[in-house]
């Protein structure tokens, strides 16, 4: 008898949760598939894009390792951000007191001056309050739209559209684009 | 204001500093298989299963749901057909003569005057309707929502583009621009806005009044939308701005407004320009905003021109020059 996979993965996180700490791989692996993006861009709102993708595993391990002691299966996506913060903030402070040469630059593909662009444009998000950078990052790097981030981060859609919305003025100010007011000509 | 929401869902014509921004940032975007986790105490169904198969004879393959398949719930709102959910805080909100539950397109909802509603402003907010109100849901769909308060007080909290949300009162039309404010009409028409988040700009033909957080402004028939003056002026600077709103021709109150402003009430210095005559009495406001921050062109602002005045007002909102933006950052209900 073939089993189509697909038929036997719930699609409710609480569910993958159990399934996980039952010790399942696939469940693991499908919570690693549709929170990646979103710790991701928690992580790259604060650490050197170099180091953010091999973070995003080290969270996910040390997530798997901590399960037993998350309340509310249906709250893992708020909870695996929290994790990336903290995990943020130890890498951080862990860091060697020297210069990381060009943390930023893409290993391959991308010329200098779009790198030089691109570190000056996560610098800028860095900047920004927190609720806006990270939603901003989910958005503009992870290509999530705003109900997938409004699902996975806990966030209502009203919410996340604020951060967007706001985020994004604040990002064409800083950095020069087109005005913000453009957004608000009258009819 | 555009009208596409291409930041929240990527439909639409693309913002073109939102695309530009996905393809700097797209090149970062994280694509690695999950890492394989540690030995734990618990064997993974993997291994289970390769010790089962020769017993089971269960073959399985991997196919992953694309994103696309999975359904996404809007949080927290039932299906009300086309309405909006109202929930009784106190005693008997009604629409026409019976309990309300739902607000529909067309419908008023009257509170006596002990009874308090609280309506689900469709997906952007939540507004609650105090004792002794009227108010009409106009129309509602993706692009707009459009109410009307004959009388009484509205609180109300909204996270939402700029415009979605619109109030008439019959003295002036609240546009909210993202925010959170109260909004009250007495019986004589009289309309009065507190805005404590964000801003909501009052308009009416041929006249605006922009409110920030920290301001409030009233409206009357015949005037249209008065001064936004901050709640924490001076005393006899907001008697004086009230009188102003009656009377522009009002010397003496000029000269109290003009004596008993602080940077940050250039907010209605600003609304006072194209209100005032030409000549002295523009000119003296023109004198005391550019003690705040010295305008391109005194020349442009004496003749009201629209791109000189809008060009000041940014000048005007920034940090040193007192700005009229609340730098607090209210977090909107965060409910499921």
């Amino acid at each position: 008898m073939i089993v189509p996979l697909e038929l036997t993965i719930s699609k409710e996180v609480g569910d993958l949760v159990r399934a996980a700490r039952r010790g399942e791989r696939r469940a693991f692996a499908e919570l690693h598939r549709r929170y990646s993006r979103m710790v991701h861009a928690v992580l790259l709102a604060r650490v050197p894009a170099q180091s953010a993708g091999d973070l995003v595993q080290d969270v996910f391990l040390a997530a798997l390792e901590r399960l037993a002691s998350l309340r509310d299966d249906d709250a893992f996506g708020g909870w695996i951000a929290q994790i990336a913060r903290n995990r943020a903030t130890d890498h951080l402070r862990g860091r060697r007191e020297t210069v990381e040469v060009d943390p930023e630059l893409p290993s391959h593909g991308a010329s200098a001056e779009t790198s030089l662009e691109v570190a000056r444009v996560l610098a800028v998000v860095r900047a920004l309050p927190e609720a806006y950078r990270e939603t901003l990052l989910m958005r503009l790097c992870e290509g999530m739209t705003g109900d997938e981030i409004s699902e996975q981060t806990g966030l209502t859609p009203a919410s996340v559209r604020v951060n967007l919305h706001r985020g994004m003025r604040l990002l064409r100010e800083r950095l020069g684009l087109s005005r913000p007011e453009q957004e608000e000509e009258v009819e | 204001m555009s009208d596409n929401d291409y930041i929240y869902d990527k439909k639409g014509p693309p913002d073109p500093d939102v695309a530009k921004l996905e393809g700097l940032l797209g090149g970062l975007r994280f694509d690695r298989p999950p890492p394989v986790p540690r030995r734990s105490r618990r064997p993974f169904f993997v291994a289970a299963a390769v010790a089962m198969a020769a017993a089971a004879a269960l073959i399985l393959w991997v196919k992953w749901p694309r994103a696309a398949d999975d359904q996404r719930v809007r949080a927290g709102l039932p299906d009300v057909g086309g309405g909006w959910s109202v929930e009784s805080l106190a005693g008997r909100p009604t629409c026409g003569d019976a309990p309300c539950s739902i607000l529909r397109p067309g419908d008023w909802l009257e509170t006596d005057g002990e009874a308090r509603a609280r309506v689900m402003v469709a997906d952007i907010g939540e507004m609650d309707v105090q004792p002794g109100s009227r108010l009409r849901l106009v129309a509602t769909g993706p692009e707009r929502h459009h109410l009307e308060l004959r009388e009484g007080t509205i609180d109300a909290v909204v996270t939402a583009p700029p415009r979605l949300l619109v109030v008439d009162t019959p003295t002036t039309t609240a546009v909210d621009l993202g925010c959170a404010y109260r909004l009250t009409v007495d019986a004589g028409g009289r309309t009065r806005i507190s805005v404590s988040s964000g801003f909501v700009a009052l308009e009416a033909p041929g006249r605006v009044t922009i409110v920030p957080a920290g301001a409030s402004a009233s409206s009357s028939r015949g005037s249209g939308p008065g001064l936004p003056v901050f709640d924490d002026a001076r005393a006899d600077f907001i008697a004086a701005a009230d009188r102003l709103d009656a009377d522009p021709g009002d010397a003496r109150a000029l000269d109290t407004v003009l004596l008993a402003s602080r940077k940050r009430d250039s907010l209605t210095l600003w609304h006072l320009l194209p209100r005032v005559a030409d000549g002295q009495p523009r000119m003296r406001l023109i004198d005391r905003l550019s003690e705040i921050r010295r305008p391109a062109s005194r020349e442009a602002l004496m003749r009201l021109d629209p791109a000189a005045l809008e060009e000041y007002r940014h000048q005007l909102d920034t940090p040193d020059s007192g700005s009229w933006q609340d730098e607090r950052h209210v977090e909107p209900p965060n409910r499921k």
